[in-house]
């Protein structure tokens, strides 16, 4: 299979359904509902079902591995971009199913194909943010139909049909170089691989940008991008501990004491957004024969941390250090979890017989 | 009020309370639904290397 050509397709085609997804949301809802709390509504139901499907989808994709996720995903949502503005609330779940099947075969493939390395699987995850900012901002501006956001999907998912698509992966995943610690086997090690993840989007949700308005909301989105990619290449060249330790050292630091200073709230936003391939790449490792599952069980924990955003109130100075006190234990978790050397992931994977270079699995 | 803080936005009438009553219940479900999957999928990963791992023992050469 051409690797960079699926690389590349998926990552723009991941842009493109975030911006389509994002627009609609933005341009039906946000246009033709009157309350707040419908729009709320349109969102959060949006969110659950493209992030609350995602393992079912993955554990039938992994069984059915000719499923062509991200091509259906993709078509999907060009379906719903061709409903007109007042069906709003009919748009929402085609939008949504496909957003699932896109991310759920993405994810998938992006960790059958790593081959050791996070780095492929954070160029395709790092687009979706930036997708999701610009699809708002568009959708907020404009009037008429979504015809043009039809046509880049369907453009989209034929790229990914002759691209993307991955009937073949491997029967299991190689070993990712990072590894987790033997004091935490099996089920524990990857609870505590999961729970920095949930705790990312929690902060996330829970100190947002209040200056990011209009094209200005941009920049955390561009800083999420930019996060995620740099993660990646950094864990596959320093190791994962170094990586979400940096992290989150960072980001304790940026976000919760300058949540106002545009500048260093982005930095603090990229800082906490580089640790996601990591807890991706280490959490798939439990399972090797299922690379869509186990990507659609990190999608539920990013939704967990993600519905709160739903239901905050103002950012005060309590919110601040339950924030600061959350990335201190993600800081303790990354630090006691996570080693540079050679060890196997618990109980699961001893034994498994990998190829080692340089002494790293 | 507590319902006010915990349904906020959502204000405390019967549509507000609706939609955060079925948004919960929905995500309990995904979450029980995933950790059962998840749990029956990992016990069934650690039989087969059990497996695999009887299977890989020498044969003791008495017998």
């Amino acid at each position: 299979m051409p690797r960079k050509e699926a690389l590349i397709t998926q990552a723009v085609a991941h842009l493109g359904i975030d911006l389509a997804c994002f627009f609609l949301l933005a341009r039906n809802l946000g246009q033709t509902q009157q309350t707040k709390i419908l729009v709320g509504t349109g969102y959060l139901i949006f969110l659950i079902l493209s992030f609350g499907l995602r393992p079912f989808l993955g554990l039938i994709m992994d069984e059915f591995p000719r499923i062509h996720a991200q091509t259906t995903g993709c078509i999907l949502a060009a379906v719903s971009c061709l409903f007109p503005q007042s069906w709003a609330w009919v748009s929402l779940f085609p939008a949504a199913i496909g957003s699932a099947f896109f991310h759920t075969g993405a994810m998938g493939e992006g960790l059958a194909f790593a081959r050791g390395h996070f780095s492929r699987n954070a160029i395709i995850l790092s687009t979706g943010a930036l997708g999701a900012a610009l699809g708002t901002i568009l959708g907020q501006k404009t009037q008429g139909t979504g015809g043009w956001m039809a046509l880049q999907l369907f453009l989209s998912s034929i790229a990914c049909f002759f691209f993307a698509e991955a009937p073949k992966y491997p029967r299991r995943i190689r070993s990712f170089r990072n590894t987790v610690s033997r004091v935490f086997p099996g089920w524990g090690g990857l609870a505590l691989t999961l729970i920095p993840a949930g705790i990312s989007a929690l902060v996330a949700a829970l100190l947002p940008a209040d200056w990011a308005k209009g094209w200005l909301a941009l920049l955390p989105a561009a800083s999420c991008m930019l996060g995620r990619l740099l993660g990646g290449i950094a864990a596959d060249r320093f190791g994962p501990r170094k990586t979400s330790a940096v992290s989150f050292s960072v980001s304790l630091l940026f976000l919760t004491v300058f949540t106002h200073v545009p500048g260093l709230y982005c930095l603090g936003l990229c800082a906490l957004s580089a640790p996601l391939s990591v807890t991706l790449g280490t959490a798939s490792t439990a399972l090797p024969t299922k690379p869509h599952f186990m990507g659609g069980v990190c999608s539920v924990v990013l939704l967990i941390g993600a519905v709160p955003s739903f239901f905050r109130g103002a950012v005060t100075d309590s919110v601040r250090i339950l924030c600061a006190g959350l990335l201190i234990l993600s800081l303790a978790i990354s630090i006691i979890l996570y080693t540079d050397h050679c060890r196997t992931f618990g109980l699961n994977h001893k034994n498994r017989g990998y190829k080692t270079k340089g002494g790293r699995i | 009020m507590l319902l006010d803080v915990i349904t906020y936005p959502f204000p405390v009438t019967g549509s507000g309370i609706a939609v955060f009553a079925v948004s919960m219940v929905l995500i309990f479900f995904i979450i029980v639904g995933t950790t059962l999957l998840l749990v029956k999928n990992l016990q069934k990963e650690a039989k087969e290397i059990e497996e695999k791992k009887e299977k890989e023992k020498p044969i003791p050469s008495d017998l």
